[in-house]
């Protein structure tokens, strides 16, 4: 049976994973940028 | 002079596709587990992250030993790189950490002895950054925070062996590698999960791991023109 409380917690899990893997290339692509720009 | 090399960006996509691919294995292949239900699917996440930040923290001692050895700016910048990406893998296993905990063990937080010492290392990786941003010598600023990095790296082996000797909240390993052989009760299928998860992880701390370094190098030579340094060889000269 499908447990939503359960799958709630596991993509709120994943979902902080892939936010922070994204955030932090962000990240790491505005500085490159930054750096091109001076 | 800052485009990304045409390999760094087949490898990246090649990166990302695994990562979908460990993604499917760990929310869709993963059958449920008979105590912890569905919650199972949190734990490739967080080991995930969890091993790759102590590999991490590790590397970053590395190359911090070898600045203090052999003085070569490289090295820094390496050990640098190593250690902010640490830090965001480490901030991530805390924080899934928490959210499998409150489901499955009803806190978000406890101070048992493992959780204790990740937010220790989580406080140390900060304030290396903190000293390195106190410290404006490239020289003294990289060989003072070498040693936190020495110090953080210490902090290691007892977060990895706390769940073993403490036996509080954190559970023990289902997943281990001592002198008594690998000891494992984890069923097959989760325990393929997992390493797959834990290689894909790898894979993408390579990949921030190149990116971070360039632009660290970069940096350093920008700044040795501004301030009229000489780079020569493997040497900032002040």
């Amino acid at each position: 049976m499908f447990n939503f409380s359960q799958w709630g917690w596991v993509f709120f899990a994943w979902g902080q994973l892939v936010i922070t893997y994204i955030a932090y290339q962000l990240y790491l692509l505005w500085r490159l940028k930054k750096l091109e720009e001076n | 002079m800052t485009k990304q090399p045409l390999w760094l960006s087949i490898y990246g996509f090649i990166t990302l596709a695994l990562i979908l691919l460990g993604m499917y294995l760990a929310l869709v292949v993963s059958p449920p587990d008979a105590n912890m239900g569905e919650l199972i699917r949190m734990i490739f996440a967080h080991v995930a992250v969890a091993w790759v930040g102590f590999l991490a923290v590790f590397l970053s001692a590395i190359y911090a030993m070898l600045f203090l050895w052999r003085g070569n700016y490289k090295d820094d910048i390496k050990a640098v790189a190593h250690a902010e990406i640490a830090l965001v893998f480490t901030f991530l296993t805390i924080i899934s950490g928490m959210t499998w905990s409150k489901p499955t063990l009803g806190v978000f937080w406890d101070w048992d002895a493992k959780l204790t010492l990740t937010a220790l290392l989580a406080s140390l990786l900060v304030g290396y950054f903190i000293v390195r941003g106190l410290l404006d010598d490239p020289e003294r600023r990289g060989r003072i925070s070498a040693v936190v990095m020495i110090i953080v790296l210490a902090s290691l082996p007892f977060n990895y062996m706390a769940a073993k000797w403490f036996r509080t909240l954190h559970p023990a390993k289902s997943f281990d590698i001592s002198s008594a052989g690998l000891s494992d009760t984890m069923s097959p299928i989760f325990r393929y999960i997992l390493l797959f998860n834990v290689f894909v992880t790898a894979l993408l701390y390579i990949y921030y791991f190149i990116q971070r370094n360039r632009i660290g190098q970069l940096e350093a030579e920008k700044f040795a023109k501004e301030t009229d340094l000489d780079i020569k060889g493997d040497h900032i000269h002040v």
